[in-house]
């Protein structure tokens, strides 16, 4: 039965006009620059505030040591305390008091907070921490803490209620920062299941009620011995989909949307009780590619800093960012202490031409792995692959889904991959490239650097390390952060006394609420 | 019908091995992706030990089909026991396909015996298929949602309740489905419809002045209707899979978020039970297809 | 007329990669800039020209739907016929087993494995085939009754000429049709593989669509375009399915 062509136009012309209609009919007002989120507006006490972070589906958990998405992290770090957390590139006592290193720096004193009560009602004490070190360290447990690197846990002492002493694997001159930058939440002496009746913290929330991959229905817990919470009942909403997180407040289902993606940003707030703000510029996120000093061409310091002065930078700010951030200055650690204060490497294209000759570079043929982990890196890996043609070089972006980009063979095989880090202190980031073999440079200088800034205690001995450290990567290291940026939340206007604890992406919310 | 069951049974175990075997062809594993860029090779392999993943395939197979057997689905790579995982979430898919399915019955019924005389019906289902679902979702929540308010743009349903207790939470997501299923139902329906039209017996009845509602009451519609129950059932078991892309859309608590997710992450007990779940109801239902054709054609019925 | 107009349009999609003004890939301006005279679809969410990301786009997009849904229905023809001739139905156990599978799990499934245009041709293969079997072997199984078929069977003809003289001209007209609908459904695939981040191409149409969703308010011809792009392309080869499909009525009737 042949249609007529009437017929089909007919039809073909509604799909279209609603189309139309949808994508709305003129150009929409380019997005005014994001709002800061500063502390100092007071949220009012009580009521409910709901707010949608990206989940990991049913994998959600409430065992602070298993948290893998955005969700798990910002609800667990309002029902179990950490012992110290980062506050401005600074560890901050929490349930912890101080840190005191010995003179040997082999071993150091935990002092711990008085007054503390478990959700339940019983009293906090050192048995929970060292309870907690042994059981965030366990080898069995699928992802045993990073702090079995540092300290010899095995061997924690519980000196008196108050009191543990815990020998370190080397010398470590300031281990509250490497206890708060690993995330080391309390729990209960004994506990091993983390169901909502048995999840039991020392947080200003306590669980009322979960549902992995949907929800998390969180209540004020009075006898918080920190300032208590500000609403009755804080709901932590669980999505995978980033737009299905920002029609979520579009639509007034839920107050605030947090890592939202630049381009959802651009588009607008979309309603005027909402508005897109930013977590500022100090936790901006370094966005970059590590190269694979292992292998050629990169093994060539020349090379490396080739592709340095052959990146475009502000393109990619403009392009991949959409503006929210700024040139970077190919170091990670951006607003955290100690951080190099260096201008960006200026664009020099027949500069890294005669590099790329000297270090017999020449029209090579390199792959780059990525993977979307955050919005923005397969667009950078493509971007780069352009700019870097203009200096001969052949790119392959080898874009990879997530469960495979750390493959360890693949990985050392690419000779870069696409990699961001947040504000994290100097020591936790540089262990973080150190991990894997084909990320780590294998820089005499600059492991002994590396090594004194662990070490040191007095604030002179860490800037004098953590700069020599600098200096080495900045010379001839293997990293390129061509960007800072921004991490973006849709809120409310009424949202108020959302803080950064560490990184932006995972705010704290114990004290935010509605004005 | 014995043999049916007995050939569903072999579908099954093929099925079964098929997908533990394919899934454990997959690049990435579950080890890796959790303990992410910081662990150390021997971390990984102790973590695969434990993970009992580096034993054979066959041996882990043999094991997972003694543990279905007794009902026990295994546990997933991220430490839960795949049932406590998988319990709520199909009770939500079934449910989106079963409430898309009741309303597609009749739809795709009427519009597909209107399709076969009226071609601007046609064309309509056939511009309605070309449009990939997830786009159309899309421009539901954009029109709906966003613009008029009237529907929730997400299906943000309350920890330990039922989407059905969110009637308006389920408008868009069922609406999204139904345009995913209608069109293949339509486009049958209206072929097989158009073929009894030109049947010398349709013509017979038109000849001898038979009112156009009797013709298709009697000779159009019967005609139709094996074929039909046959698509229905099978549209309506693909939508619990198929939703995936529309569920992902509305951030719906279904089992379609949980696939990608799974299947992402390396996830394999996961994959393999959902897998089997599926593919068990698509066998189930081809197994009534057959006994609905039999008991809805005449001389099927006689014979066998 | 209406022959010409689908030649140009072939030719179009086939050829677009040379009438392109810009690279696909390099940014040409500003991203989400919207339509001028020398970019009449605007630019997209790097700053890359829609209008010669679509023109380069086409030709993947249908020649991997093309290879899909021919693979798919050679092999679903292939296991049909041997169904229908040999009246062993076990031979379409396989493809049942698969056929219970939901497409999107196959085509994730498979484009994990194997994240490249291969990848992609077999995962939409293989969810085209059982259809591809069910519908050849309902079509032969017809023929195969037939007073010709069977006298030439009683004549003890070979397997070949039965196929080649008097089972394919027949059986053709309706597996052709089904290519059709094979390539419909494959379009779609490939565009939900791109939806799910699992684009094979630098600029396919599946993939212009995802990456214009979140923009679609700031730039919507970067969405519009492609998917009017793909909804045409669905409709026409729907279209030239059906008429295939009435041509092969025709013959059999």
């Amino acid at each position: 039965m042949p249609f007529s062509r009437r017929a089909l136009l007919r039809s073909a012309g509604l799909a279209l006009g609603t189309a139309t209609l949808l994508g709305g009919c003129g150009p929409s007002a380019p997005g005014s620059a994001p709002v800061e989120n500063v502390p100092g507006r007071l949220p009012r006490k009580g009521g409910s505030l709901r707010a949608v972070f990206t989940g990991g589906g049913t994998a959600d958990t409430l065992n602070p040591f298993d948290s893998m998405s955005p969700v798990d992290f910002v609800r667990n770090d309002v029902l179990f305390d950490s012992l110290f957390s980062i506050d401005n590139g600074r560890a901050t006592p929490r349930l912890a008091l101080s840190a005191e290193p010995a003179p040997d720096r082999r071993s150091f004193v935990l002092k711990l907070r008085d007054g503390v009560v478990w959700h339940d009602g019983s009293p906090f004490t050192a048995k929970d921490v060292a309870y907690s070190f042994r059981y965030m360290s366990a080898p069995e447990r699928p992802m045993p803490s990073e702090l079995q690197s540092y300290f010899d846990l095995a061997k924690v002492q519980v000196r008196d209620d108050r009191t543990l002493v815990v020998p370190t694997l080397q010398p470590i001159g300031d281990p509250a920062l490497i206890i708060a930058a690993f995330l080391t939440k309390v729990v209960k002496d004994g506990a091993t299941s983390f169901a909502p009746a048995t999840a039991i913290g020392t947080g200003p929330y306590r669980v009322a009620a979960f549902d992995a991959g949907r929800e998390a229905r969180l209540t004020r817990f009075d006898r918080y011995w920190d300032s208590p919470g500000t609403v009755d009942e804080l709901v932590l909403l669980s999505l995978t989909d980033p737009q299905a997180k920002v029609n979520a407040v579009r639509t007034g289902q839920a107050d605030y949307a947090g890592d939202i993606p630049f381009s959802m940003a651009k588009a607008g707030s979309g309603s005027p009780d909402v508005e897109v703000r930013t977590a500022g510029r100090k936790n901006r996120v370094g966005f970059g590619f590590v190269l694979n000093a292992t292998i050629a061409p990169f093994n060539d310091p020349r090379a490396r800093r080739a592709i340095r002065l052959a990146v475009d930078r502000q393109s990619l700010v403009d392009s991949v960012l959409l503006g929210y951030g700024e040139p970077g200055n190919d170091l990670y650690g951006f607003g955290t202490e100690y951080f190099a204060d260096r201008g960006p490497v200026q664009r020099n294209v027949d500069e890294a031409r005669k590099l790329l000759r000297e270090a017999g570079a020449e029209g090579a043929s390199i792959t780059i792995r990525s993977t979307e982990y955050e919005v923005g890196y397969n667009a950078s890996t493509q971007l780069l692959a352009e700019q870097l043609r203009e200096v001969g070089l052949k790119v392959k972006p080898d874009i990879v889904g997530v469960a495979e980009f750390f493959e360890p063979k693949a990985m050392a095989a690419s000779h870069g991959v696409t990699f961001s880090i947040g504000a994290l202190p100097l020591p936790v980031t540089y262990a973080r490239l150190a991990a894997y073999p084909s990320l780590a440079l294998n820089d005499t200088q600059l492991n002994a650097a590396l090594a004194e800034g662990l070490a040191a205690v007095d604030d002179a001995a860490k800037r004098k390390a953590w700069t020599t450290v600098q200096d080495v990567m900045a010379d001839r290291g293997n990293t390129i952060v061509w960007g800072l940026a921004d991490t973006l939340s849709l809120e409310r206007k009424a949202v108020a006394g959302v803080e950064v604890r560490g990184l932006a992406k995972y705010p704290y919310l114990g004290k935010a609420g509605l004005a | 019908m014995i043999r049916r069951l007995a050939t569903g049974a072999v579908l099954l175990a093929l099925l079964s091995f098929l997908v533990f075997v394919g899934v454990e062809l997959l690049p990435g594993d579950p080890v890796t992706t959790r303990l992410g860029p910081t662990a150390t090779p021997e971390r990984v392999e102790a973590a695969r030990h434990q993970l009992g993943l580096d034993r054979p395939v066959l041996v882990r197979y043999g094991e997972w089909v003694s543990g279905l057997v007794q009902g026990d689905l295994g546990r997933s790579a991220t430490g839960k026991p795949v049932s406590e995982m998988l319990s709520d979430r199909v009770g939500n898919s079934v449910l989106l396909a079963g409430i898309s399915l009741v309303l597609l019955v009749p739809l795709s019924l009427g519009l597909g015996l209107l399709a076969a005389t009226r071609r601007s019906v046609s064309a309509g289902a056939l511009v309605l298929a070309s449009i990939p679902e997830f786009v159309l979702a899309v421009g539901l929540v954009l029109l709906f949602a966003i613009t008029l308010r009237w529907f929730p743009a997400v299906s943000l349903i309350p920890a330990g309740s039922s989407p059905l207790a969110y009637p308006s939470a389920l408008v868009l997501p069922v609406l999204s489905l139904l345009a995913l299923g209608m069109s293949y139902a339509i486009r049958v329906i209206r072929s097989t419809a158009s073929t009894a039209l030109r049947s010398p017996h349709v013509e017979f009845m038109r000849l001898n002045g038979v009112p156009s509602r009797t013709v298709f009451r009697t000779a159009v519609v019967p005609a139709v209707l094996p074929v039909a129950v046959q698509v229905w059932l099978v549209t309506g078991v693909s939508l619990i899979g198929g939703g995936v892309l529309v569920e992902k859309v509305f951030g719906y608590p279904g089992i379609g978020e949980l696939l990608v997710v799974s299947v992402q992450s390396g996830d394999l007990p996961v994959v393999q039970a959902l897998t089997l779940i599926l593919g068990g109801a698509m066998v189930l239902a081809l197994l009534f297809a057959d006994v609905a054709i039999r008991l809805l054609t005449p001389r099927l019925r006689t014979t066998s | 007329m209406k022959r010409a107009f689908a030649a140009v349009a072939a030719l179009i999609v086939l050829l677009g990669p040379e009438f392109a003004a810009n690279s696909p890939t390099k940014p040409v301006g500003v991203p989400y800039s919207w339509p001028t005279w020398v970019l009449p679809f605007g630019t997209d969410h790097l700053g890359r020209d829609v209008l010669s990301r679509m023109l380069h786009g086409g030709r993947p997009l249908v020649l991997t739907s093309l290879a899909a849904a021919l693979a798919g229905v050679l092999l679903g023809a292939v296991i049909g016929l041997a169904v229908a001739l040999t009246k062993r139905q076990a031979l379409m156990w396989p493809l049942d087993a698969i056929a219970a599978v939901p497409p999107i799990l196959v085509l994730l499934l498979t484009l994990t494995a194997m994240p490249d245009r291969v990848g992609l041709v077999l995962a939409v293969a293989v969810v085209g085939a059982p259809l591809a079997a069910r519908v050849t072997q309902a079509a032969a199984a017809q023929v195969v009754g037939r007073a010709h078929v069977e006298i030439a069977i009683a004549r003890g003809e070979n397997w070949a000429w039965l196929l080649g003289r008097e089972i394919l001209p027949l059986v053709g007209g309706t597996v052709l049709a089904d290519a059709g609908m094979r390539f419909v459904t494959s379009v779609h695939l490939v565009a939900a593989a791109g939806f799910l981040g699992l684009s094979v191409s630098d600029s396919d149409w599946g993939l212009l669509i995802v990456e214009a969703l979140p923009g679609a308010s700031l730039q919507p011809w970067a969405l519009l375009v492609p998917v009017l792009g793909v909804a045409l392309l669905a409709v026409s080869s729907n279209l030239f399915a059906d008429r295939v499909a009435r041509h092969s009525r025709g013959m059999l009737g």
